[in-house]
């Protein structure tokens, strides 16, 4: 009796990968949209400002809520990374012990 | 005699050998697949629905609020602020404070903290500006962008949360 264990590693490695897939997909959507939402924010205040609807000091005030915008937006994709990691470490774990424990009992 | 007992043994010993090896090889085995079966990583809370919820109620009466400013007439904006919709804005700092005490008591949710932090941050920020002399304070330009930002950290909010149902693969 011989355990394969490169297929083992292979098929957990595989698990991992598949279950990080949409969160690396989330990733990447929420990044184009908190690009395009802070460039929106950014035009929006410039053009107030020229046209004398946003005050310089109303326009500066913008500018760091809008940094306090990214911040929070950041942390949503650090939840995102976080969770996509999370999913793929436990697939990989789950799977290795699955095949791990079949490997095990047909050997005894 | 000595001699013929070391060929007679040495194929037993080998066997014994191999036999104790793939023995502790098993056991090892059993003793990693075991401590395995126990590991599972947890870097962010679960998903809470409740959360969500909290987060749809600021958002709407936030919308509502900055739609009601937005339909009045520019000049009587701050009359309005002084009357009927200042209570308001007093009501939805509670709901946003709220929301941050119920995520702050949550495991795990550093970034859902911040995001709420964050939230009653500029809204405070806003209200205060709201109420200062600049004749731009209230203008549709500034309340759209002021509108725009807060949007931002509600779906910040929201696509935190929603995240974590990818840890279940939900």
């Amino acid at each position: 009796m011989a355990f394969n264990f490169e297929n083992i590693f292979k098929d957990a490695v595989k698990a991992g990968v598949a279950a990080a897939k949409p969160g690396g997909q989330a990733a990447e959507d929420w990044i184009r949209e908190s690009a395009k939402a802070n460039e929106g924010t950014l035009r929006s205040i410039a053009d107030g400002v020229a046209t004398r609807q946003i005050s310089k000091e109303t326009g500066s005030m913008l500018l760091r809520e809008n940094g306090r915008a990214l911040e929070s937006e950041a942390a949503a994709l650090s939840v995102i990374i976080k969770a996509a990691a999370q999913a793929a470490v436990n697939a990989f774990l789950n799977s290795l012990t699955s095949a791990l424990s079949t490997a095990l009992k047909l050997a005894l | 005699m000595l001699s013929e007992t070391r060929l007679a043994g040495a194929p037993r010993r080998q066997l014994d050998g191999r036999w104790i090896r793939w023995h502790w090889l098993l056991c090892a085995l059993a003793a990693f697949t075991l401590l395995l079966g126990g590991c599972a990583v947890a870097w962010v809370s679960a998903y809470d629905k409740e959360s969500v919820d909290r987060t749809t109620e600021i958002s709407k009466s936030v919308l509502k609020l900055y739609q009601d400013l937005l339909a009045t007439e520019p000049a009587k904006r701050k009359a309005a602020l002084a009357g009927a919709v200042g209570p308001r804005q007093g009501d939805i700092e509670s709901l946003m404070r709220l929301h941050l005490l119920k995520e702050q008591a949550r495991a795990k949710n550093e970034e859902g903290t911040k995001i709420a932090e964050n939230l009653l941050e500029t809204w405070q920020r806003f209200s205060l500006s709201h109420r200062s002399d600049d004749t731009t304070a209230l203008s549709d330009a500034t309340l759209g962008v002021e509108r725009g930002i807060l949007e931002r950290h509600l779906r910040a909010a929201f696509v935190a949360e929603e995240a974590k149902k990818l840890v279940s693969g939900k």
